[in-house]
């Protein structure tokens, strides 16, 4: 079999995105789709993988996510090194629109991918954390959908916490 | 996801979120929109903050020159940056304008899974409460007429029970008198147990207590039973315990039975 000479093939599969853009993928950032990886180990993943959930824009940048992680996990450099790495990388990368974010956290959820996943809700959080209501709905561009009549009764009903 | 993105996640994903959200801005999410306040009133939003919130201190603080008593509850955050533990003051809130209640002592009397159990006592009154400062909710125990005078005792505690997971307020009341020589403590011509299930309404009497209780500490509450410190009449200490499930006490003997002459057990604690 393969001596440590000889270059090991790398094996690489198809992603195909909602809008039908196909991505190429190592074996080392495609596993960590869970959602595909009984796909990838039961040698089902041919010719190509479609995911229905993911349009093009998110999947790329899922894959730039996983393929960081990837490089810098298999990497040689320390662990210490590797997180702090990591750190700067995810910073960075949560670096988008609110409209990205909640996309890329839906397709993290779908994909199965649970430190994106953990990574966007987190992210999600500190957005909303510490805003006044009006600011929340600005930002995620909502409508109120409460009466006069009602936002007071839920105010009234909670008056005694709002100091 | 269009303009709309926030709401077409998942509730679960949305949850997940909120779950992460200290309790001011949770306060603030109930009124962004119907169905964040729906969401956050679900049993499932409730157990998935607590999994995720770490402990909290609850602090007391009265103004001497009015006549009001302040409660606030701070949240340490883990600040993995600066390695600092630093705290968020989660609620404040007074006492007073939430019993309608005039000046008293605040002392908590325990604190399962977010719930905060309250006793507010003076001369005139004593009143206890149960609230969750997470969604801001709270239950005013009705007030009996139960003032205790000295020598007379009053002990509360707050539990769990193990099966049906009910939460009770467990009082316990002692008619004391005292030996006029020594001081000590002679009989107990009256005592009795009530128990209040939230979620019922009332209290409930379970009868009465096989034991002289010593107030020096509040019920802790562990594995599913309330611990006291509690005496027999001739003096020896025991360690009582309350199934919270049962309502039975079964009173175990001191961990240090042959140091009684010189050392007494004093209070009781939890380590969590």
């Amino acid at each position: 079999m393969s001596s440590s000479t000889e270059l090991t093939e790398k094996k690489v599969f198809l992603l195909k995105s909602l809008d039908g853009v196909i991505f190429e993928v190592e074996e080392s950032v495609a596993v960590q789709l869970e959602v595909i990886r009984e796909l990838i180990e039961g040698d089902c993943a041919r010719p190509f993988i479609s995911l229905y959930n993911v349009t093009s824009e998110i999947l790329a940048l899922v894959i730039e996510y996983c393929k960081h992680h990837a490089e810098t996990c298999s990497g040689g450099t320390s662990a210490t090194i590797a997180d702090e790495d990591l750190k700067t990388f995810d910073n960075e990368f949560m670096n988008v629109d609110e409209n990205i974010l909640l996309e890329l956290c839906s397709a993290a959820d779908y994909l199965d991918i649970k430190s994106l996943f953990e990574l966007t809700c987190r992210t999600l959080a500190s957005l909303i954390k510490d805003r006044t209501i009006i600011e929340v709905r600005k930002m995620f561009n909502v409508e109120n959908d409460f009466s006069v009549v009602e936002e007071k009764a839920v105010r009234k009903e909670f008056a005694w916490a709002f100091k | 996801m269009g303009d709309d993105g926030f709401f077409n996640l998942p509730s679960d994903i949305i949850l997940n979120i909120f779950s992460r959200l200290p309790a001011p801005t949770i306060l603030n999410c109930k009124l962004v929109r119907k169905k964040w306040l729906s969401l956050i009133s679900t049993p499932e939003f409730v157990n998935l903050h607590l999994s995720r919130s770490s402990q909290g201190l609850v602090v007391f603080q009265q103004e001497s020159m009015r006549a009001q008593e302040d409660c606030r509850i701070l949240e340490f955050e883990d600040d993995l940056d600066h390695n600092d533990l630093h705290y968020v003051p989660v609620i404040k809130f007074e006492l007073s304008e939430l019993l309608g209640i005039g000046r008293g002592a605040t002392v908590q009397v325990g604190s399962i899974n977010g719930l905060v159990c309250l006793r507010t006592f003076c001369h005139e009154y004593d009143a206890l409460y149960v609230c969750y400062p997470i969604t801001r909710e709270y239950i005013a125990m009705p007030v009996l007429d139960w003032l205790v005078e000295f020598p007379s005792q009053v002990l509360y505690g707050f539990g769990l029970s193990r099966i049906s997971g009910q939460y009770k307020v467990v009082r316990i009341f002692h008619e004391c008198v005292l030996d006029p020589t020594t001081g000590a403590l002679s009989s107990i011509p009256k005592s009795e147990c009530h128990v209040y299930t939230l979620g019922t309404g009332s209290w409930r009497g379970i009868g009465g207590v096989p034991f002289a209780y010593n107030c020096r500490s509040v019920g802790q509450f562990f594995n599913g039973n309330l611990h006291w410190v509690i005496e027999d009449l001739e003096g020896s200490e025991l360690i009582s315990c309350f199934d919270v499930e049962k309502e039975t006490f079964q009173p175990f003997s001191s961990p240090f039975p042959g140091e009684r002459h010189s050392r007494t057990l004093h209070s009781l604690g939890v380590v969590a």
